[in-house]
């Protein structure tokens, strides 16, 4: 089993990514940036003085540098040519390390963070790798290992056992 | 002098007498371990061992401490080298140039050179702390806090300028980084900022979460996209650990350099490895015929960037011993271990206990030989981590992130700043901007901040007082030829796009 059993989903990514350009994703990016940093420097006047001064002067300069990068990012045109099935294939592989990434926290969040590293793993070595299951059981047991002797035993933290608050010490 | 030669011999006799060896062996793989995973480093080690010394002698306590110091910063060497994924803040500047050797296929080479040049270096500040000790009050009390200021703002600048990514777009992310360093509570002016409703942020943005998923995170998602092995030569033919031992002997000049920047940074409270590491890079840089080429795995820059890690260490130690002002936060943690063990900072440290400061020297230094042999013996077989299918290792190195990240304090929001810096830092590698400015910007903000206010509190509110210190006018110098340098850089740069109109850039 893997991603790529799935034609109707890898059709949507595939959708999407083509639409995305990195022009607009910096464009984006250095938006957000620009709110948060005008968002601190207009609250940071209705601080105490000492508390607003140091980030106003910090602020206002760095409000203007983040407007010059965006007006120099903004002028640049945009690309319009459709992309080749390299560049298409390239984004769907960062498409899919960015939901890698997003699945991993979801599952921590959601099952607890034993428990849901191991799924994770365990998700991510048959679907990407197609690891035989004995293989698999070999990786996930050394991991299981090293949690539980750094983690639980050594350092003795109370592991995140999620919003269903799911035991996550494994009994030694 | 001959009374501590006495003494500094008869330390040696206990440091391998029974059972302190048994506490260094078990201190150095503690502190390899410890440094080795992302998020956890000395001062967790540390940590958790002072309170399991209590019983101990205060000399075992001392070589446990100094052993397990010394391994982390090795340990945290090792996954710069093989996975771009610093163990420690300190191992951040060990990225760049550590971790292309290692995709040239020259990774065992790499560690020779860390193994080498930090047992070096390590050996190098102890033996400057020794000698330093009875001058350790003038060079301390010269730097206030005007220059404490004036040279966190040369760090973020001179990073900004000359390091990764386009120069605007990098000092734009050092403004940003900065504003993100005012998040939290404000100890100068007891106002809670920006806090937006909650109260996970009255500690501020946390640096490891940041650091963790600027570089594992986004390593991580960079490996899914671009490469089947971290090694990426064509050859059979990898350079060995012991090439990597006669590199650092055949740049002497580069080699001593760092360590005394690295010992002189360290001396300087508050500033620590990371700091240390960027100077003496950066040092290296300006004074190489072939500055361009850094960055593609220069060996020059990476002796630079570990003897200086290392030798920060003895020079962090003056400060913390003399007046228990901790040179970096492992000796904030460590002054910690000496009050635990009825220790006192101070002349009584200097002179009375003098055996137990000089047990502590002995032992960082024994760590860094041993852990540097460890890394020396089994850097063939580490390397072949850079061999093994991406694929195969990239879940291993998020599940192990996120296990570090949470160890920090239990929270799971840990995790989630992590997670965003994960993504934020594709973004920022992806269009050009520099990683290194935003963590230096998040680390050096408090302290330029702090630093801001008590010149001016001392000053009676004049500026002046940032002008007219003959340190802070030295510092300014040096700024202004950095920024010169960038002047006249960013010139270049513009004269080579004219040239060539039809070139084009890609994100």
């Amino acid at each position: 089993m893997s991603i790529d059993d799935q034609p109707r989903l890898v059709e949507r990514v595939e959708t999407v990514v083509s639409r995305v350009t990195p022009r607009q994703i910096e464009l984006l990016f250095l938006t957000l940036l620009l709110i948060g940093v005008v968002y601190q420097v207009a609250r940071g006047f209705g601080y105490p003085r000492l508390a607003g001064h140091f980030p106003v002067v910090v602020g206002v300069p760095t409000i203007l540098m983040i407007l010059y990068v965006f007006r120099d990012r903004f002028t640049v045109s945009d690309e319009t040519t459709e992309l080749d099935s390299e560049e298409l294939q390239d984004r769907l592989l960062l498409a899919q390390g960015f939901a890698w990434v997003l699945l991993l926290f979801a599952l921590v969040v959601g099952l607890g963070l034993t428990v849901g590293c191991t799924v994770f793993l365990v998700l991510y070595y048959r679907l990407k790798r197609e690891f035989s299951w004995t293989r698999l059981a070999i990786y996930v047991g050394l991991f299981l290992v090293f949690v539980i002797l750094v983690f639980q035993l050594v350092l003795q933290i109370p592991l995140y056992g999620g919003v269903f608050g799911i035991p996550q010490s494994i009994p030694v | 002098m001959s009374s501590t030669l006495e003494l500094l011999a008869s330390a040696l006799v206990i440091l391998f007498s029974w059972p302190n060896i048994g506490f260094a062996i078990a201190g150095v793989i503690i502190g390899l371990v410890f440094g080795a995973i992302p998020g956890l480093g000395s001062v967790i080690s540390l940590s958790l061992l002072i309170p399991l010394s209590f019983g101990m002698e205060p000399t075992a306590a001392m070589i446990l401490f100094g052993t397990a110091m010394g391994g982390g910063k090795f340990g945290g060497s090792i996954t710069a080298i093989l996975m771009n994924t610093p163990g420690t803040a300190g191992n951040v500047v060990s990225t760049f140039e550590g971790y292309p050797l290692s995709k040239k296929g020259r990774s065992e080479e790499a560690i020779g050179i860390s193994a080498t040049a930090s047992a070096l270096g390590a050996l190098f500040g102890l033996v400057i702390l020794l000698l330093l000790i009875p001058v350790a009050e003038t060079i301390i009390l010269a730097f206030g806090a005007p220059e404490n200021f004036w040279i966190a703002l040369i760090g973020i600048v001179a990073v900004g300028i000359l390091g990764e990514g386009d120069i605007a777009k990098s000092l734009m992310i050092g403004g940003v980084a900065l504003m993100l360093s005012f998040i939290g509570y404000s100890g100068v002016a007891g106002v809670y900022r920006y806090g937006v409703g909650t109260q996970y942020l009255w500690d501020g943005i946390q640096l490891i979460p940041v650091i963790i998923g600027l570089f594992a995170i986004t390593e991580s998602i960079r490996l899914t996209r671009e490469a089947s092995t971290i090694d990426q030569s064509d050859t059979d033919d990898h350079s060995t650990v012991w090439d990597g031992v006669v590199q650092v002997f055949k740049h002497p000049i580069v080699f001593f350099r760092s360590a005394t920047i690295g010992t002189l940074v360290g001396l300087i409270p508050g500033l620590g490895g990371l700091i240390a590491s960027f100077i003496s890079y950066f040092q290296a840089v300006q004074s190489s015929s072939n500055p361009d080429a850094f960055g593609s795995g220069v060996v020059e820059g990476f002796i630079a960037t570990e003897a200086a890690n290392d030798s920060m260490d003895g020079g962090a130690l003056l400060p913390t011993v003399t007046f228990g002002i901790p040179g970096s936060p492992v000796m904030a943690v460590l002054l910690g271990g000496f009050l635990f063990h009825g220790l006192s900072p101070g002349l009584a440290l200097l002179t009375d206990d003098l055996d137990v400061l000089l047990m502590l020297v002995l032992a960082l230094a024994l760590s860094n030989v041993v852990s540097s042999t460890i890394g020396l013996l089994l850097g063939g077989k580490l390397a072949n981590i850079t061999r093994v299918p991406v694929d195969s290792i990239i879940p291993l190195i998020l599940a192990v992130s996120v296990f570090g990240v949470f160890a920090l304090r239990n929270s799971i929001l840990d995790v989630f700043v992590a997670v965003l810096f994960g993504l934020v830092g594709y973004v920022l590698v992806a269009f050009d901007y520099s990683r290194i400015t935003l963590v230096l910007g998040l680390i050096l903000g408090p302290l330029i901040e702090s630093a801001f206010h008590q010149s001016l509190q001392a000053s009676g509110g004049s500026y002046l007082i940032f002008f007219t210190r003959p340190v802070s006018v030295g510092i300014i110098i040096a700024m202004a030829v950095i920024i010169g340098v960038a002047y006249n850089k960013m010139g270049q740069q513009d004269i080579s796009m004219d040239q060539d109109p039809m070139d084009t850039e890609e994100a």
